[in-house]
């Protein structure tokens, strides 16, 4: 792995660890540095309110010069959070820069929870709730919001549980 | 900024031109090119226009009758203009008569930039390695670190086509040209449109999203900028297929003059959507081995 990759890396999670923003988290595996998990509080007055939404970002050694790839963990209902959980953020795209780091990045996906661009969307029944049935839209991101608090485990059974349910 | 306007003008109203050019160069430039190609004479690149548009091809005599006898290629990658130009400044230094004090020159500039970062708000663990980098490869021309080999045109090359070292410089280079244009706001602020949709943008919104964001391609704003924060001058050939009303085809050459001192210009080649190099030379020998000193 590159040296600047790792120093850079080392850095920022001192800042992560010493000066954090509000409502993010984010520390690397313990045996392999190049690998995130992150946690992103749902912002106040919004929908995603009280929820922990948790990340996993992967680095290669382009990194900074390169963006990080980032991936929800939790199940999201959001315009720009496609189904697998990856994201449609122009920083983590064709905007990045490295003046982001990972406390940067981190604020800047709280941001979008609360400001989604119904305009690239990743989502298209989230976007569309979001534009025309914000009632039925808050009550979607609501359910994600409560099967936030679940661990891994009972979030994967709830899903198997959901796709059932849908078939029969 | 003089000449902002009619680099503006040299384009519009020939779409159908600009984009036969477009094309032709997403034919000629694939992905894979190597960030910065070995010298080649001329005639590579006339021998791709020799089939098109004839005005590409005078011109390119023009060059080649005007001294330009060789272009080094970079990769069409949108961190063209800078790669091209650190390039260049680097191997400039390099093959001066006088190297000693174009190193010295140089790092003395070099050293004076972190300020200018500092007071636009870059933080230094954003930059510090991207300039260590820079800086090294400069100070290697006369001062070989222990252990490394003395700068030359090989190990130039090689630094260059690594990505991390290569990209670093070039970051280096973006946040340079950010941090000099958000310090003369009043210099450049009429000059900074969406390159795209051609509205009027914030200087801060302009920056952070075509001058520090990789890949995004430089324009006159952005070459205005940079040679006045590293005190340089640089001609950029542009080679617009465009005959002269009276039939006659020559190149325009744009300047961009903001040396402290008098020195030859470094000179680029600008066809619509990217940027090579050009050189007096039209070959080199990268087969020499590195002299360890």
């Amino acid at each position: 792995m590159s040296t600047n990759c790792r120093r850079r890396l080392i850095r920022d999670f001192k800042r992560l660890s010493t000066d954090p923003p509000g409502g993010v988290s984010g520390s690397p595996c313990p045996d392999n540095i190049m690998l995130w998990n992150a946690v992103i509080f749902g912002p106040a007055d919004t929908p995603f309110e009280d929820g922990t939404f948790k990340l996993i970002l992967t680095f290669d050694e382009s990194y900074p010069t390169k963006p990080p790839t980032v991936k929800f963990l939790s199940r999201m209902f959001h315009p720009n959070v496609y189904a697998n959980g990856e994201l449609c953020l122009d920083i983590l795209q064709n905007r990045w820069s490295p003046t982001y780091d990972v406390a940067a990045i981190l604020t800047s996906i709280q941001s979008l929870l609360h400001d989604p661009n119904p305009n690239s969307p990743a989502n298209a029944e989230a976007a569309q709730l979001y534009r025309e049935n914000m009632k039925e839209y808050v009550r979607r991101v609501r359910a994600t919001v409560e099967e936030s608090w679940l661990d891994p485990d009972e979030q994967e059974k709830m899903k198997e549980d959901g796709e059932d349910g849908n078939a029969s | 900024m003089d000449d902002h306007r009619a680099v503006r003008t040299l384009y519009s109203g020939s779409s159908d031109l600009f984009n036969m050019n477009e094309a032709t160069i997403e034919d000629t430039i694939p992905k894979d090119r190597p960030l910065i190609a070995p010298l080649a004479p001329m005639g590579v690149l006339r021998a791709e226009y020799e089939n098109g548009n004839q005005v590409f091809v005078q011109q390119i005599d023009w060059l080649v009758n005007n001294g330009y006898k060789g272009i080094r290629r970079t990769r069409g990658d949108g961190d063209c203009f800078y790669r091209s130009l650190a390039f260049a400044y680097v191997e400039r230094i390099m093959n001066s008569e006088d190297v000693d004090l174009n190193v010295m020159r140089a790092i003395s500039t070099l050293e004076a930039t972190p300020q200018m970062l500092l007071e636009v708000g870059f933080q230094e663990l954003v930059f510090e390695d991207f300039l260590d980098i820079f800086k090294d490869l400069i100070t290697r021309i006369v001062q070989p670190e222990p252990g490394r080999s003395r700068l030359t045109g090989r190990v130039l090359f090689d630094t260059f086509n690594n990505a991390e070292e290569s990209n670093s410089i070039v970051m280096y280079l973006r946040l340079l040209t950010s941090a000099q244009i958000r310090l003369a706001p009043e210099d450049f602020a009429p000059f900074l449109f969406h390159p795209e949709i051609g509205e009027p943008m914030e200087t801060v919104s302009f920056c952070e999203n075509f001058v520090e964001a990789v890949g995004k391609e430089a324009d006159h704003v952005q070459m205005t900028a940079l040679t006045r924060a590293l005190k340089i001058n640089v001609n950029v050939a542009y080679l617009d297929g465009h005959a002269r009303s009276d039939g006659v085809v020559t190149v325009d050459f744009v300047k961009f003059d903001n040396a402290t001192e008098p020195e030859e210009p470094i000179s680029l080649l600008y066809r619509p959507g990217h940027y090579d190099i050009l050189d007096s030379k039209d070959q080199e020998d990268l087969t020499s081995l590195d002299p360890l000193w």
